[in-house]
């Protein structure tokens, strides 16, 4: 099935429409709109408690809704709809595989109801990852279970992927690996990925483009070049040292320190920069911002 | 002392089990205040309830257990302040107050190891210790005993210092047995199904969530047998799928996953051990004298039907793992979800009907019941009946702990009380019209409770989330 009943990678794959989702009476997610396009890997980011796991369980169908819609492949995820679910691949944060069930039991389980299932990438990277086929899901170690959970999820070939922090768990060979088997799946047609991470280098490796959630709504949505270009740390220096920020539009955080004067400007053109530091007979130094430090300034 | 922390160690069953622990609580005073009007009746109605209380405090005492509850400082202590601050409340208290009623040094010191002896029984039924299976055997011994043996005893308890001495002594030996695997940091051991049987050396209350399993002996030896059963049953269904697509093929694989113990070998190997365990325990009592035969013969359907504790325990527990077989079936309804979920449980009735069959044979045998036929028949419409309001009670009733206990206690005891019903039926008016008159009594009820169920069950949408408790 290409890209899932014909959608195409021009239409959304995803398509959230003021979303809402409470818990006792606190909107963790609040008229959150979100549309992702197909054949993209997404980085959902935002602080702990934003909501991030919330939101992949909502899109994934396993978590009700208060308000809005969302659809998937085309589809509303009200009613799970039959074959379509099985072009979602999801990686929950937590491991609630079956423990009981040994891991050649449960894969040849799973695989018996999906009329595709890539056998060859399965051994493949059962091998790869030394996962041992018959070892119980339960007495595997934390990281183990999490890349069976990766193994299970995109042996089905799933057009979209919805990874809940599936390298927490993970070694950084693993977490190489990985994103190598992730890199390789997103080359083929019309495959989108969402995945939540706090290893920003991850996707910055990947290349994927940035959702940020904060307050219950996806705030920024960008590409990663696009994103460094807008957001910048300035350091302006002189020798009378600052009283005042020489910014304030555009400016997200303002540091005065002796001689320096660091502002992360978010939209600022160089050319205006350029007269604030002819302007105030200061020393101009633009540097670019690593996702790391965009992460902490945003989120 | 830190008497904030012992505060909140000792108010944690109330936080638990408000319901459970204030209803005991309650019963426990009423009763105790009643010692003055009538000591040989309240005394042993005290020791009941402590006893009941007991069970709840292991149960707390279990769920709190984990590596790093341990490993806080002087938890161990703080432990055992807790534990002297309820032993002054439910030992100490009402021995000295029996003292002040009656002015008996000798009454009120029984009283207090007998209280000892009833916490530590409660502690181990809490925890999940299966030492307290041979508290059950204890009492047919115990009638097995010469008449002259039984005055000596009556004499011992009434006069001799001894007596309390003894049961303070068996009292701690069971704390130690109780409290020392539960204080040592221990590997956990690999899960099983939520939902699997309770014959194969598991107990409900052992079934908390993220609690390790304790397994005795035989439990340990048969586990790798009862895996390795439920492996092959696995692979052949799924084989069966593969070769042939359909229904019936598909919910074998769907119900190898989710009862993995529930097949042939598994169902047999689990009777052949209740039937050893039962047919010693049966030897036992047959010699004890005036025993209802009908009373004992419905044992069959409590054994048969304490399978559904693990089944309500597990319908909680299984909701995060039934989250990938949501996505792995694919349905195309959220009702379609529920209703394979049901149906994989029917097999249940089946499994549950078959053991108390079998067990209603096995004791109609070991008694030499006069009329086995009776005996068995009455198991088998008792047994699918109840079966049905069991698995209809577990499926939509409470989802709390104290509901679920609740729950199952009523089923039990409604099923043994239904079970000598019928069999009352079938002496009073012949088999053929008693037995009749209970599948009247049992089918409707049962179906009905069960397609009630189903329908409800249906309409909910399936959970995914991790219960709290």
């Amino acid at each position: 099935m290409a890209a899932a009943d014909g959608i195409t990678q021009t239409q959304a794959i995803v398509d959230v429409r003021g979303l809402r989702k409470r818990f006792d009476q606190r909107d963790v997610l609040s008229h959150l709109d979100w549309r992702i396009p197909g054949g993209r890997v997404i980085g959902l980011l935002g602080r702990n408690g934003a909501g991030k796991t919330t939101l992949l369980r909502c899109m994934a169908g396993l978590s009700p809704i208060d308000e809005g819609s969302i659809a998937i492949l085309g589809h509303s995820v009200d009613q799970p709809g039959g074959k379509r679910l099985q072009h979602i691949g999801f990686v929950p944060q937590t491991f609630d595989l079956f423990p009981w069930m040994k891991v050649r039991g449960y894969l040849d389980f799973t695989a018996a109801f999906y009329p595709r299932w890539n056998h060859v990438q399965t051994e493949r990277l059962l091998d790869d990852w030394q996962i041992d086929r018959k070892q119980k899901v339960g007495q595997l170690s934390q990281g183990q279970r999490q890349k069976l959970a990766i193994i299970r999820a995109l042996a089905p070939d799933p057009d979209l992927l919805l990874l809940d922090e599936p390298v927490a768990s993970l070694d950084p060979q693993a977490r190489r690996a990985f994103m190598d088997e992730l890199m390789r799946i997103v080359q083929r047609p019309g495959k989108t990925v969402v995945f939540s991470t706090h290893i920003t280098a991850d996707l910055e490796r990947a290349g994927a483009d940035i959702a940020l959630l904060k307050d219950g709504r996806i705030v920024l949505e960008s590409d990663l070049p696009a994103l460094r270009q807008r957001i910048r740390r300035v350091v302006l220096m002189r020798a009378d040292g600052w009283q005042t920020a020489p910014l304030e539009t555009g400016v997200l955080r303002a540091t005065l320190d002796g001689t320096q004067a660091q502002l992360i400007v978010d939209g600022v053109g160089d050319d205006v920069l350029a007269a604030i530091a002819e302007r105030e007979h200061a020393r101009l130094d633009v540097q670019p911002l690593t996702l790391e430090d965009l992460f902490v300034e945003l989120a | 002392m830190n008497r904030r922390a012992i505060g909140k160690l000792a108010a944690l069953p109330f936080v638990r089990m408000p319901a459970g622990m204030i209803l005991v609580g309650v019963v426990w005073l009423g009763s105790l205040i009643l010692i003055p009007a009538t000591h040989a009746i309240a005394i042993p109605f005290v020791g009941m309830v402590t006893w009941l209380a007991g069970m709840l405090l292991g149960m707390t005492l279990r769920t709190l257990m984990r590596t790093d509850t341990l490993l806080l400082p002087d938890f161990a202590r703080i432990l055992g302040q807790t534990g002297l601050l309820y032993a002054l409340v439910m030992i100490v208290a009402p021995a000295l107050f029996l003292f002040g009623v009656t002015g008996d040094a000798q009454h009120a010191l029984l009283m207090a190891a007998v209280q000892l002896l009833a916490v530590a029984l409660g502690l181990a039924s809490g925890t999940g210790l299966r030492i307290t299976l041979f508290v059950w055997i204890i009492f047919p011994l115990v009638g097995l005993l010469p008449a002259d043996v039984h005055a000596i005893l009556l004499h011992a308890l009434t006069t001799s210092y001894w007596v309390p001495l003894l049961a303070a002594l068996l009292a701690a030996l069971l704390l130690r047995f109780i409290l020392r695997p539960l204080l040592t940091v221990s590997d956990r051991e690999d899960d099983d199904s939520p939902m699997q049987a309770i014959a194969d050396g598991r107990k409900p209350a052992n079934m908390a969530s993220g609690m390790p399993q304790q397994r005795g002996f035989i439990g340990r030896k048969l586990k790798p047998i009862l895996d390795a059963t439920a492996q092959r049953n696995l692979e052949r269904s799924v084989a069966r799928l593969r070769k042939r697509p359909g229904a019936a093929a598909r919910m074998s694989v769907i119900r190898a996953v989710l009862l993995p113990h529930d097949n042939l070998q598994g169902i047999a190997i689990n009777v052949l051990v209740t039937t050893l365990v039962a047919g010693l325990y049966f030897t036992l009592i047959h010699h004890g004298d005036g025993m209802n035969v009908g009373f004992i013969a419905s044992y069959a359907v409590l054994i048969g039907m304490s399978r559904f504790a693990a089944v309500g325990r597990g319908m909680v527990k299984m909701q995060p793992n039934l989250a990938d077989l949501y996505l792995t079936l694919a349905p195309q309804t959220h009702a379609e979800f529920q209703a394979t979920i049901a149906d994989a449980l029917l097999k249940l009735v089946a499994v549950t009907t078959f053991n108390c069959v079998i067990y209603s044979v096995l004791i109609a045998v070991l008694l030499h019941a006069g009329a086995p036929a009776e005996l068995v028949l009455t198991a088998l419409i008792v047994g699918v009946g109840a079966s049905f309001g069991a698995l209809a009670a577990h499926l939509v009733g409470p989802t709390t702990q104290t509901g679920r206990i609740l729950v199952q206690m009523a089923l039990l005891i409604g099923a043994m009380l239904i079970y000598n019903l019928v069999l009352w039926l079938m002496h009073r008016f012949g088999v053929l019209t008693g037995g009749l008159a209970g599948i009247v009594i049992c089918l409707p009820f049962g179906l009905g409770a069960w397609q009630y169920a189903r329908r409800e069950y249906l309409t909910r949408r399936p959970c995914f989330d991790a219960p709290l408790d």
